[in-house]
């Protein structure tokens, strides 16, 4: 009903009424209009998330403080420039072991080569490479969460990045993986995702906040009305860092009309960056 | 769109020019439907599942509840073996298991050097007594491809054939998507299924996740195209049924693994609708219709049962991560190609 009203002659006043209907649609939590400050819920009682989340800060530029910069590519201009952003790490800076630091600042050098290959020392992110823990949540493109009583699905739109979550039966990592080994529980509203068996090929941010292989990351997502969440992560690695350390972020509900993930199937998108050199032919200037 | 912003900045269009234009655009269009639907018009009528009295379990929100892993291994090929012409199916599970046993690859040996023998095969076949998984036409094969379909199949696979660049593979060895519809493939073929209030996922283990809203809403504008298609779904009874448009063309060499439809075909013009029909707590009949007038005198469908597979654990696919084979592949058509140039320089 809602597509079909866009495209009849109906007296505008009637119109931003349907909208507004149809705006409430748009999501379950909704479908009862519930005060915005009323978190929705599911059968067996437990805060509804299910829906189409995305963060709306830099952090995936750095999870520290920082101010506006250029683009790492001259004609991109404006364009590719860094947003500026204050620190969503607890306490503003994150506490690299001395040894430590330095890799930080190398792969801060080397984040965008700026050539072309498979440059392994660039951001991951250059690559397509899977994004890790947390930093798919807040990659500059939404998520969406499927919710049953013993397991959540988050998807992402960035890749082929995905995540199954048991709530039932909590399993130790068989393997280590890009994307980490989930296992979550409800503690009171508030989901808790344990995450462990990554490998050491991820980054934080564009930046080069890294981490090593015995990361372990404790994410809660808190719901706080109808249409955000409290985001925190926890992260240690006592390998890199001297102690835990701590992001947090909102998390927005996407309402815009019929919301849904769009294809980004970054692997194409890098092709020409990864194998250009092998080419046949040079592609038309 | 960057196109046209391109163009309109170097030589700004007129009003007219860009009606003419459309006009043009739109009259191939016409002449494209219109003469492929003729022919249609004298096929068949549209596929229909054949209906289950199975009543399946309700997720907490009243939908049929199909939620877990499922696969959908088999020895059955798309098309029905020239043996086996004129018999749709096994007259019982004795006679299919049977022709399994000679006809399916065994796992058990370790010869030859291909890309993966059958050592690394994880084979867990689903029965089936169709002699083919094409359905309709009865005669269990591909429908003729339309004269114009059959040329750009020629074009494109020579044009393949050259591998001048990561285009000239398919889509999987690119790491971007398997096919929709998929075929039995030879590994990594679990497939979970979850639900939640207006959603259902699709999640192959190999690359590709399907996400299908059932709130009813329009497909993605025309101009959006995804390497699996837009999908929107519903329930009819205890079937779910999933319309999927939006395609992009880019997909047109799935040829192997899990590939329901021949290289060479472009899906930009698919049509395609899938029916899920669970008939026991085990076990869901897919169906997959694909219509496409541009590429096939008929719409056809296939028929893969799928199992449940509750043992199966979906593992991180991180296919493009470690996907050094492209480059190998094209560096090594170089390095040949290469060599021939020399040893021709050499013969002058």
């Amino acid at each position: 009903m809602c597509s079909q009203m866009r495209h009849s002659t109906t007296a505008m006043a009637a119109g931003v009424v349907m909208a507004l209907v149809c705006l409430a649609a748009a999501w379950p939590a909704a479908q009862s209009p519930l005060p915005q400050n009323q978190i929705p819920r599911t059968p067996d009682g437990k805060p509804d998330l299910n829906g189409i989340w995305q963060a709306m800060n830099t952090a995936n530029y750095d999870l520290e403080d920082h101010g506006a910069g250029p683009s790492s590519v001259i004609v991109t201009g404006a364009v590719g420039a860094i947003l500026p952003g204050e620190s969503v790490v607890e306490g503003g800076r994150i506490p690299y072991r001395p040894e430590t630091l330095a890799k930080r600042d190398e792969n801060r050098r080397n984040s965008m080569p700026g050539k072309h290959g498979r440059n392994l020392e660039a951001d991951p992110e250059v690559n397509c490479f899977l994004p890790g823990v947390p930093r798919a949540t807040y990659l500059p493109h939404p998520f969406q969460i499927l919710q049953s009583p013993t397991v959540m699905w988050i998807v992402y739109q960035y890749s082929y990045a995905r995540r199954e979550i048991p709530l039932d039966k909590a399993m130790e990592a068989p393997y280590e993986s890009w994307m980490g080994w989930s296992n979550g529980r409800w503690e009171g509203d508030t989901l808790v995702v344990d995450v462990t068996g990554f490998n050491d090929q991820t980054w934080f941010d564009r930046a080069g906040n890294y981490h090593s292989d015995a990361l372990h990351v404790i994410e809660r997502y808190t719901p706080i009305s109808a249409y955000h969440m409290v985001y925190e992560a926890t992260i240690e690695d006592p390998k890199v860092f001297t102690r835990p350390w701590k992001i947090t972020m909102p998390l927005y509900r996407r309402i815009d009309r019929n919301v849904r993930l769009l294809e980004f199937k970054c692997p194409e998108l890098v092709e020409e960056l990864h194998l250009g050199e092998y080419r046949k032919i040079s592609p038309p200037r | 769109m960057i196109g046209f912003f391109g163009r309109e900045r170097e030589k700004p269009m007129s009003y007219r020019g860009r009606v003419s234009t459309a006009l043009s655009a739109l009259v191939v269009a016409v002449s494209l439907v219109v003469e492929p639907l003729t022919a249609q018009a004298q096929a068949a009528k549209p596929f229909t599942p054949p209906p289950s009295a199975y009543n399946p379990p309700r997720t907490p929100w009243g939908d049929p509840d199909l939620m877990g892993v499922w696969d959908y291994q088999s020895v059955i090929h798309m098309e029905r073996p020239d043996d086996l012409a004129g018999k749709a199916r096994f007259a019982n599970d004795a006679e299919y298991e049977a022709w399994a046993r000679v006809n399916a690859p065994n796992r058990d040996s370790e010869k030859g050097v291909g890309a993966y023998n059958e050592f690394w095969n994880d084979r867990n076949f689903v029965k089936n007594l169709n002699t083919s998984l094409i359905v309709d036409p009865p005669n269990g094969k591909y429908p003729p491809l339309t004269p114009t379909a059959e040329q750009r199949q020629k074009e494109i696979l020579s044009r393949a054939r050259e591998l001048a660049s990561w285009e000239d593979y398919h889509a999987l060895a690119r790491c971007i998507a398997s096919q929709t519809p998929n075929a039995p493939q030879a590994y990594n073929s679990g497939t979970y299924v979850m639900q939640a209030p207006g959603w259902v996922l699709i999640v192959r283990e190999r690359l590709d996740t399907r996400i299908i809203p059932l709130d009813g809403r329009p497909h993605i504008g025309q101009n959006i195209r995804h390497w699996n298609g837009d999908p929107v779904g519903r329930w009819e009874g205890n079937t779910l049924v999933v319309e999927t448009r939006n395609f992009t063309d880019k997909q047109r060499l799935g040829g192997g693994s899990g590939a329901s439809v021949p290289a060479g075909i472009p899906f930009g013009n698919f049509q395609l609708t899938e029916y899920f029909v669970p008939v026991s707590p085990n076990r869901i009949e897919y169906y997959a219709t694909i219509n496409d007038p541009t590429t096939w005198t008929s719409p056809w469908t296939f028929n893969l049962p799928w199992e449940r597979d509750d043992d199966y654990k979906l593992l991180e696919y991180a296919c493009h991560e470690g996907n050094h084979a492209l480059a190998n592949s094209l560096r090594g058509e170089r390095v040949l190609e290469a060599e021939a140039a020399k040893k021709r320089e050499a013969g002058k």
